[in-house]
C-alpha cells in the first residue's frame, strides 16, 4: 500500500489546520446531543446512547471478521480460497438474531413514542405560528392567557455580513423570547401562515412541523431554568437560517411576575385604531415595523432583491393609490413570498409601515395613512 | 439485431434431418403476460390509492406508462414463437413457417430444390427455390448463421446423392 | 446427436450505422456506445453537482455570509441534490446496466435498441433545462431537492423548468426500465436461467421494476405542483381544501424506493467485485436474491419515516418505525454474505476491491445511522439536521458512488482493453476515503449538537466541525480530478489488458468474450452449461 503514513499525516494536518484556523478559540466543538432540560429529552438521550452502544458492538463484531479476513486470508500470504458458498444454518441464524435484536430495541422506544405523543392535561397551551421568517406566540390557555407577541431574530445585519464582530449568541437571539414556567406541562400548538416551518427545542426533545392551514401539537415540561436556543428546522425559503427559537424557562414566581408585566405593557401600549396620528409619528413608528418585518426581503435601502423581492423605492404600488397598497399588505400576494400581514400586524402598525414606505427613500407621496383606513379594508 | 438460435436433430434415417430455426426467447408470451399483469396491478394500485386521498394526477401517468409497457411487450410477445422448421423426409423438403399467429407450410421436391444466396438489407439472405416457388429461410438467424445454414442445406441436398451412392 | 447451426460472433468493425464522429454517438443504438454515453454524462453531472457542493462548503467554511446570498444558497442545495441523484448516480448505474447486462446474460444488445438511444438522449436536454433554471427570473428553485409544497408555489419560472426536466428524466427512466426488464426476461442465452444470472443482473431487474412502480408517482407529484402553481388547483394548498403534507406522502412514496433504486444496483456491482477478488463464489447467492426482493418490497412501506415530525397519529409512527427497522434484517443478510464471501478466500486488494471494502465498511455505518434515525423519538431530535445529511451521504456517496468507482475500475479493462494505473487508483481510493470521512463523519456531531440542514450561516459553536468538513470537501473534490486523469490515462496509454485481468472473475462477460469486448458480442447466443 502506498505511503499510509503520509496519508495519516495529511489527515491530521487538515484537522489541525481546521482547529487552529477556527477563529473563535473558546468555541467548544460540541459533538453530542445538547444536555437535556426535560425528562423526555433525557429519555431520548438514554435511548440514543443505548442504541449506539449496541450498534457499535455489532459493527465491531462484523468488521472484526472482515478485517481478520483482510489480514489472514490474503493471497499475498499464500492463502488458498475455500469453496463453500452457502450454509443454510448460518444464513438462518444471521437473519433471526438481528430480528431479535430489533425487537429488543423496539420495546423501550415504543414506550417513549407513546409518552411523546401524550399532550393531554396540559397546564399551559401556547399556539406557535411560523411566518417567513419569524415566530408568533399566542398564550391561549392557562396562566398568561391572552399574551401574544412576535419573536424575530435580533442579530444585527452587520454581524451577519461580517462588518461587526459576532456576538456570543450569534443567530440564536431574538427580540421577544418565549417564557414558560419550570415544571409545568406546556402544550404547543403549531401552525404556519405561509409555508411549512418546524418549531424545535432540542433540550426538550420537542420538534414539530408548523403546517399552514393545519394545527399540530406537542408538549414539553422543562425541568431546568435557563435560556434555551435553537432554530427553525424546515427549509422555509430565503431566511430559513435566520429564524431562531428561544425559550426562557423561569421559576413559577418569576413566571407570574412576567405575566403581570406583559399584561401591564400590553395595556399601556395598546394601539388605539380610532386615533389619528401625525405624519411624523407614523413614519417613526413605521420605520421600526419595517425593520422588524420587511427589511429581510425589501432591504433597508428599499431596493429589494429583484425579481423575487421587488424594490419599494420608486415602486408603482407604493407610489400609487393607497387603498391598493393597504389591500396588498393585508392579504399578501398569492404565489409569491409576499405574506398576508393582516394577522401579524395591527391597524396602527400597518398604517405606520405603509406611511413609512410611501415617504421613505425616493418615495415622497406626503400622505399619512390612518389606522381607520386600514381597518375599513380588513376583510 | 435479433438474438438468433437454431437447434435441430437427426431423426430416423441418416439422411433425414429436422431443423428448428427460431429466435432466442427466454420467456414465453404467457410469462410476459404474467409479468405485465404483476406490474400493472402494482402501478395502478398505487395510483388508485393516491387518488383516494385526492391526488388523482398519478393515475394518468401510471396509465401512460402501462400503455408503453404493453406496446413493448406486444412487440416482443407477438413474435416470440416465430420459427421455421425445415424437415428433410421422403425425398421432399418441408418448411413450416410460423409468423405470429399464422402458420404456413411449404413443400419442395428435393430433387428440384435449390439453395440461392443473395444480398439484401441485413447482409446475406437465403432462399429455397424450386421451379415454381421460392421461400426465404433463416430469417431469425444472424448473418454468419445464415451462411452456415446455406452451406448445411447445400450439403444436405447434395448429401442425398452421397448417401445413395454409399448404400 | 445434434445439429445446432453454429456460428461465431466475430467482431464487425462498422460502428453505429456507418456514421462517423459526432453523428455516430447521436444515432447509435449499440448498447456499449450508449453505456459509454451514460457514464460520461454521469461524470459531467457529477462534476457539476460537485462544483455546487464546493460553493456550499466554501460558504459554510465560517459563520457569516461570505460568498453567496441565502437565496442563491438554497438554489445551490436544491440543484446539487437533483443533479447528483438524477444526473450523476442514476445514469452511472444505467450506464453499467447497458454495458454489462447484455454481456452477462449472453444477449447481442438491449431488447429495444432504438428506444435505448432515446432514453439516453433525453438526459442532456433535461440537464440543460435544470441548469437553465438558474438564469430564469428568480433563479433556480430554492426549495431543496424534495420540492416541498407550498414553498414551491413561491418560486419563479425556474421551478417550472425543473418540473419539466423531471418529466424528461422520468420518461428516460421508464423507457430504460422497460428495456432492461425485457432484455433480462427475454434475451437470456439458452441455459442462462434467472438463478444463474450474475447478481448484478438480478439487482437491476428488481430496480427496473421499482422504477416502474415509483416513477409515475413522482411525475404525478410534480405535475400537481405545477397545476397548483398555475392552474388554480389546490392539491397541496390548505386554503383550497388540499393538504401540504399529502405532497410529502407522495414524494416520499417515490423518494424512499428511489434510495433503493440507487442502492440496489450498487449492491449488484459489489456482489460482482467481492467474489472476484476473494477468488471464491458469492456466498448465499439465493439469499442475496431474496434479500434484494425483500428490501424492494419493504422500501414501499416505510416512506413516512421521513415525516415523523409532520405530526401523524402514534399508530402511524409506530407502524413506519417497525417497518423501517425490519429493513435492517435483509440489509444485514447482504452485509453478512459479503463478509462470508471474503472469509477464507484468497484476497487481493486491487483498486476495485479497495472501493468495495470501503463501500462495505462505510455503507454499513450509514445503515446503522439509518437504524438510529428509524427510532421515532431519536429521529425527532435529528430530523432536518446535519445528522441526516451525514447519514444519507454515507449511503449515497460511500454507498453508491464508491461502488460506481469499484465498477469502473473493475470493468474498465473489459471496455477499453487497457489497464488503469494501479498506484494512482490506490491513491484515488485512500484520498477519497480520508476526505469523505473528513466531510461527513463530523457532520454527525453537528447534527447531534443541533445544527439544522440547508442553512447558509450558523451559530458560532458549530464552526470547528464545519471548517473540517469544508476542508475535507475541497480535498474530495480535487481527488475526483485525479480520477478523471486515471481514466483518461488508461484509455490513452494504459497497459494492454489481458483477457482476464482479474483471475477470480468468472461471469460470461469475462470468460466468453475477448478483452476488450468487440463492438458486437453474442450475436449468436452462447449455450451456458
Ligand atoms: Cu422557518
Amino acid at each position: 500500500m502506498t505511503a499510509p503514513g503520509l496519508l495519516t499525516a495529511l489527515l491530521y494536518g487538515c484537522v489541525l489546520a481546521a482547529a487552529v484556523s477556527s477563529g473563535n478559540a473558546e468555541a467548544a466543538a460540541p459533538w453530542n446531543l445538547q444536555p437535556a432540560a426535560s425528562r423526555l429529552a433525557a429519555d431520548i438521550h438514554d435511548l440514543h446512547e443505548w442504541v449506539m452502544i449496541l450498534v457499535t458492538v455489532i459493527f465491531v463484531g462484523v468488521f472484526g471478521f472482515m478485517f481478520w479476513a483482510v489480514y489472514a486470508h490474503r493471497k499475498s500470504v499464500g492463502h488458498k480460497a475455500a469453496h463453500f458458498h452457502e450454509n443454510t444454518t448460518v444464513e438462518i441464524i444471521w437473519t433471526v438474531i438481528p430480528l431479535i435484536i430489533l425487537v429488543v430495541i423496539a420495546w423501550p422506544v415504543t414506550k417513549t413514542v407513546i409518552a411523546q405523543k401524550d399532550t393531554s392535561n396540559a397546564d399551559i397551551t401556547i399556539k406557535v405560528t411560523g411566518y417567513q421568517w419569524k415566530w408568533g406566540y399566542d398564550y391561549i390557555k392557562g396562566e398568561g392567557e391572552g399574551i401574544s407577541f412576535i419573536s424575530t431574530l435580533s442579530t444585527p445585519r452587520d454581524q451577519i455580513e461580517g462588518r461587526a464582530p459576532k456576538g456570543e449568541h450569534y443567530l440564536l437571539e431574538v427580540d421577544n423570547e418565549l417564557v414558560v414556567p419550570i415544571g409545568k406541562k406546556v402544550r404547543v400548538l403549531t401552525t404556519a401562515a405561509d409555508v411549512i416551518h418546524s418549531w424545535w427545542v432540542p433540550v426538550f426533545g420537542a420538534k414539530q412541523d408548523a403546517i399552514p392551514g393545519f394545527i399540530r401539537d406537542i408538549w414539553f415540561k422543562a425541568d431546568k431554568t435557563g435560556t434555551f436556543r435553537s432554530q427553525c428546522a424546515e427549509l422555509c425559503g430565503k431566511d430559513h437560517g435566520f429564524m431562531p427559537v428561544v425559550v426562557r424557562v423561569v421559576s413559577a414566581e418569576d413566571y407570574t411576575k412576567w405575566v403581570a408585566e406583559q399584561k401591564k405593557l400590553a395595556a399601556a401600549s395598546a394601539d388605539d385604531p380610532n386615533k389619528s396620528y401625525t405624519l411624523d409619528e407614523l413614519k417613526a413608528r413605521g420605520e421600526k415595523v419595517y425593520a422588524a418585518n420587511c427589511v429581510a426581503c425589501h432591504q433597508a435601502t428599499g431596493k429589494g432583491a429583484p425579481p423575487a423581492f421587488p424594490p419599494l423605492d420608486g415602486s408603482k404600488v407604493v407610489n400609487g393609490p393607497k387603498n391598493d397598497q393597504i389591500a396588498l399588505e393585508l392579504n399578501g400576494k398569492p404565489g409569491t413570498a409576499m405574506a398576508a400581514f393582516d394577522k401579524q400586524l395591527n391597524d396602527v402598525e400597518l398604517a405606520a409601515v405603509i406611511t413609512f414606505t410611501r415617504n421613505a427613500w425616493g418615495n415622497k407621496t406626503g400622505e399619512a395613512i390612518q389606522p381607520s383606513e386600514v381597518k375599513a379594508l380588513r376583510k | 439485431m435479433e438474438a438468433a438460435h437454431a437447434e435441430g436433430a437427426f431423426t430416423g434415417q441418416a439422411h433425414d434431418l429436422s431443423l428448428l430455426l427460431k429466435r432466442n426467447c427466454s420467456i414465453s408470451p404467457s410469462g410476459l403476460w404474467r409479468v405485465f399483469v404483476l406490474i400493472a396491478l402494482v402501478t395502478l394500485g398505487i395510483g388508485a390509492g393516491f387518488a383516494c386521498f385526492g391526488a388523482w394526477l398519478i393515475l394518468p401517468f401510471a396509465g401512460v406508462e402501462l400503455l408503453v409497457l404493453a406496446a413493448a411487450f406486444l412487440v416482443v410477445g407477438r413474435h416470440a414463437t416465430d420459427c421455421e422448421r425445415i424437415e428433410f423426409a421422403a425425398g421432399r423438403v418441408r418448411v413450416e413457417v410460423r409468423d405470429s399467429e399464422r402458420t404456413a407450410v411449404h413443400e419442395f421436391d428435393l430433387s428440384r430444390a435449390q439453395v440461392v444466396l443473395g444480398e439484401g438489407g441485413g447482409g446475406i439472405r437465403v432462399w429455397l427455390r424450386a421451379r415454381d416457388a421460392q421461400l426465404e429461410i433463416g430469417r431469425h438467424l444472424d448473418e454468419q448463421s445464415r451462411a452456415g445454414l446455406a452451406t448445411e442445406l447445400r450439403r444436405r441436398l447434395h448429401g442425398k446423392w452421397d448417401g445413395e451412392r454409399k448404400t | 446427436m445434434s445439429a445446432v447451426i453454429d456460428s461465431h460472433g466475430q467482431a464487425h468493425d462498422h460502428h453505429g450505422g456507418g456514421y462517423g464522429g459526432i453523428m455516430r454517438w447521436i444515432t447509435t443504438t449499440n448498447h456499449k456506445d450508449i453505456g459509454t454515453l451514460y457514464l460520461w454524462f454521469s461524470f459531467i453531472m457529477f462534476m457539476t453537482g460537485g462544483a455546487m457542493a464546493m460553493v456550499i462548503r466554501a460558504e459554510l467554511f465560517e459563520p457569516g455570509l461570505q460568498f453567496v446570498n441565502p437565496d442563491f444558497f438554497n438554489q445551490l442545495t436544491t440543484m446539487h441534490g437533483l443533479i447528483m441523484v438524477f444526473g450523476a448516480i442514476m445514469p452511472a448505474f444505467v450506464g453499467f446496466a447497458n454495458w454489462q447486462i447484455p454481456m452477462m446474460i449472453g444477449a447481442p444488445d438491449m431488447a429495444f435498441a432504438r428506444m435505448n438511444n432515446w432514453s439516453f438522449w433525453l438526459l442532456p436536454f433535461a440537464a440543460s433545462m435544470l441548469m437553465l433554471s438558474f438564469f430564469m427570473p428568480g433563479g433556480a428553485p430554492g426549495v431543496g431537492w424534495t420540492l416541498y409544497a407550498p414553498l414551491t408555489v413561491q418560486m419563479g419560472m425556474g421551478m417550472d423548468l425543473t418540473i419539466f426536466a423531471i418529466h424528461l428524466l422520468g420518461m428516460s427512466s421508464i423507457m430504460g426500465s422497460i428495456n432492461i426488464i425485457t432484455t433480462i426476461l427475454n434475451m437470456r442465452a439458452p441455459g442462462m436461467t434467472l438463478m444463474r444470472m450474475p447478481l448484478f443482473c438480478w439487482t437491476w431487474l428488481i430496480t427496473a421494476y421499482m422504477l416502474l412502480a415509483a416513477m409515475p408517482v413522482f411525475a404525478g407529484a410534480v405535475t400537481m405542483t405545477l397545476t397548483d402553481r398555475h392552474f388554480g388547483t389546490s392539491f397541496f394548498n390548505a386554503a383550497g381544501g388540499g393538504d401540504p403534507v399529502l405532497y410529502q406522502h407522495i414524494f416520499w412514496f417515490f423518494g424512499h424506493p428511489e434510495v433503493y433504486i440507487i442502492a440496489l444496483p450498487a449492491f449488484g456491482v459489489i456482489s460482482q467485485v467481492i467474489p472476484a477478488f476473494s477468488r471464491k463464489p458469492l456466498f448465499g447467492y439465493a439469499s442475496m436474491v431474496y434479500a434484494t426482493s425483500a428490501i424492494a418490497i419493504l422500501s414501499f412501506m416505510v416512506w413516512a419515516h421521513h415525516m415523523y415530525t409532520v405530526g401523524m397519529p402514534v399508530t402511524g409512527q409506530l407502524f413506519f418505525m417497525y417497518a423501517t427497522m425490519l429493513i435492517a434484517a435483509p440489509t444485514g443478510v447482504k452485509v453478512f454474505n459479503w463478509v462470508a464471501t471474503m472469509w477464507r478466500g484468497s484476497l487481493s486488494f486491487e483498486t476495485p476491491m479497495l472501493f468495495a471494502c470501503g463501500f462495505l465498511f462505510l455503507f454499513t455505518l450509514g445503515g446503522f445511522t439509518g437504524l438510529v434515525l428509524a427510532l421515532v423519538p431519536v429521529d425527532i431530535q435529528l430530523q432536518d439536521t446535519y445528522y441526516v445529511v451525514a447519514h444519507f451521504h454515507y449511503v449515497m456517496v460511500a454507498g453508491a458512488l464508491f461502488s460506481a468507482f469499484a465498477g469502473i475500475y473493475f470493468w474498465l479493462p473489459k471496455w477499453t482493453g487497457r489497464m488503469y494505473d494501479e498506484t494512482l487508483g490506490k491513491w484515488h481510493f485512500w484520498l477519497s476515503m480520508i476526505f469523505f470521512n473528513m466531510i461527513f463523519f463530523v457532520q454527525h456531531f453537528l447534527g447531534l449538537a443541533g445544527m439544522p440542514r440547508r442553512i447558509p450561516d450558523y451559530p458560532l459553536m458549530f464552526e470547528t466541525w464545519n471548517k473540517i468538513s469544508s476542508i475535507g470537501a475541497f480535498g474530495f473534490g480535487l481527488t475526483q480530478l485525479l480520477f478523471l486523469y486515471i481514466v483518461l490515462k488508461a484509455i490513452r496509454s494504459g497497459e494492454k489488458a489481458p483477457q482476464r485481468p482479474w483471475e477470480g472473475a468468472d461471469s460470461i462477460d469475462w470468460t466468453m468474450i475477448p478483452t476488450p469486448a468487440p463492438y458486437h458480442t453474442f450475436e449468436t447466443p452462447p449455450v451456458i452449461k
